[in-house]
């Protein structure tokens, strides 16, 4: 009989009562959705719009999917992020949807998600999905899991180095970080700037000014080796030391002093500045236009007039004073 | 400064002084020019260069330590660079406007080299002197230099000139230099005996007429003979 009448109602689509000898139907009031309604002889519960969830006695129902059962049976999960990176120290949302046998699928909130990290430089991620990612001196995988309904799925995130002095115990020395890893390992306890790892006499930040190994005592000490004249149009064969060069000319020689120099200086804030001296206690910075020889992509070597005689006195030292601006 | 030209041929010069020198003797001069003899160092084609010190005439091909303390000189690059102590005026070609860069002066035979030179009492370092230029070195043409050193601790200034051959690219040679014994008095650049007074010129240049005629004489005997 109620099922009669609530055939009755939609079908007439009124709402007002009527009345019969059998059956009385009391005045009610549907919503705009026309299907929520009740009386003293029924109820009438259902959802208005897609997308939400909703049950009663007789239905459940979760959105989109108007009167679906509600133990299906999860078959995958599937975790996306809006990009499959994060930089470094900074945050990625990652996003979970299940899939059900019955082809149906939800969008879960990230609290429905149990996460946890697998593997590489994520420092965190939260009950909502909102990945955290450590330092890093190079661009690094990462992995994470997520398990919602028996099902499990694992993300790779790549870790984007982002920030080029921020990794571990190099952070904030003024040397990149990847150029540590790559000579002295990681968390060397001597690879500050002022640090001289392998012992030969040159700090850290003087072997990566001037290009040589700072994890390889031969390197640090080694000449440069530059195959071409100081026209230019040569080859830097190899990092190394400054030194001097001269050529012939009709009636004198070409003197240079040669060094290397990182090509990106500038942005790094290095200065060099070439010093001559006839006593090595009193020094004159070099004088003239520091032409570039050759370059190797990462390095060039330069050449700078070398003076033949300061005040009357011959010139018998130099140096390259290397300053980084603060 | 006086000149007095001569026919720039060393073994001439050379012959020529031995014979002034004995003229020198005749009109009663005291003093001495002090020769090195043929020494013909050798200037290598490097930053060194030689070290000559003028008053023990010791040499060395690394700096020495008493370089600035004593008359020294230090042709390198050939020659074509050369550094000087100030115990070792050389002539400059004229007043530097920067102190320690004077143009050592390549001098004609038979200059007279006396306190009319320019000279700064400086330390000097000497870089343009080779060239094709009046007072220039020319590569390969030996030339002179004039110098005053003032050995010890005395300023008394004894006049010398050196011959030196410079070399753009490979050795010069210094080959010989002298040293007038008495202080203060002059010197004739490549030449070995005292400047004449005014009135010996006369007896000089009859002297140098005879040299020459005799090597004028000498080369057609020469001649005759082939």
């Amino acid at each position: 009989m109620i099922k009669t009448l609530v055939g009755l109602l939609f079908s007439l689509s009124a709402s007002f009562a009527l009345g019969a000898g059998d059956y009385l139907l009391e005045s009610h009031v549907l919503d705009g959705g026309g299907g929520l309604g009740a009386s003293s002889n029924y109820s009438l519960v259902h959802s208005i719009s897609e997308g939400v969830s909703g049950n009663g006695t007789a239905y459940a129902s979760r959105g989109g999917f108007v009167g679906r059962l509600p133990f299906g049976l999860a078959t995958q999960l599937v975790l996306s992020a809006f990009e499959l990176t994060v930089n470094e120290e900074g945050t990625r949302q990652i996003d979970a949807e299940i899939f059900y046998d019955d082809g149906s699928s939800a969008v879960l909130p990230g609290t429905s998600v149990t996460w946890s990290i697998v593997e590489g430089p994520l420092a965190s991620i939260s009950a909502n999905g909102l990945v955290t990612a450590d330092a890093v001196y190079a661009d690094t995988t990462a992995v994470l899991r997520s398990e919602s309904e028996n099902v499990f799925s694992m993300l790779q995130l790549t870790v984007l180095e982002a920030i080029e002095d921020n990794f571990r115990s190099y952070a904030a020395d003024d040397l990149p970080d990847d150029w540590q890893v790559e000579y002295l390992g990681i968390d060397d306890p001597d690879g500050g700037p002022g640090d001289d790892a392998d012992s030969d006499g040159e700090s850290n930040l003087i072997e990566f000014a001037f290009g040589t190994n700072p994890g390889n005592s031969g390197s640090g000490v080694a000449e440069l080796d530059y195959s071409g004249t100081l026209a230019g149009s040569g080859t830097l064969v190899a990092t190394g030391q400054p030194v001097r060069r001269y050529e012939s000319l009709p009636f004198g020689v070409d003197y240079r002093l040669l060094f290397v120099r990182r090509k990106d200086y500038a942005d790094r804030g290095l200065t060099y500045t070439p010093q001559f001296s006839t006593d090595m206690s009193n020094w004159v910075n070099g004088t003239g236009t520091i032409e570039v020889l050759a370059d190797d992509g990462e390095h060039e070597v330069v050449s700078i007039r070398y003076p033949f005689f300061i005040v009357g006195r011959k010139t018998r030292f130099f140096r390259i004073g290397l300053y980084l601006d603060p | 400064m006086t000149y007095i030209t001569l026919r720039s041929n060393p073994s001439i010069a050379g012959f020529a002084a031995v014979i002034i020198l004995n003229f020198a003797a005749l009109l009663g001069s005291q003093a001495a020019v002090i020769h090195s003899g043929v020494k013909d160092l050798s200037v290598p084609s490097s930053p060194a260069g030689i070290f000559i010190n003028l008053e023990t005439e010791t040499t060395s091909s690394s700096f020495p330590s008493d370089f600035y303390s004593t008359p020294s000189i230090n042709p390198f690059f050939g020659g074509t660079q050369i550094g000087t102590s100030a115990e070792l005026q050389p002539v400059l070609t004229e007043l530097p406007s920067t102190p320690g860069e004077g143009q050592i002066a390549n001098l004609p035979l038979g200059t007279v080299i006396d306190a009319s030179g320019v000279f700064t009492g400086l330390e000097n370092g000497s870089s343009t002197h080779t060239g094709l230029g009046l007072g220039q070195f020319q590569p390969g043409v030996p030339g002179y230099i004039g110098f005053y050193i003032e050995p010890g601790p005395s300023s008394d200034r004894f006049y010398g000139w050196m011959r030196l051959t410079v070399e753009s690219g490979s050795p010069g040679t210094v080959h010989e230099w002298a040293i007038q014994s008495d202080p203060g008095v002059p010197v004739l650049a490549g030449l070995l005996q005292a400047v004449p007074e005014p009135s010996s010129l006369v007896l000089l240049y009859l002297s140098l007429i005879l040299v020459l005629r005799r090597a004028r004489m000498r080369k057609e005997s020469h001649s005759s003979w082939n």
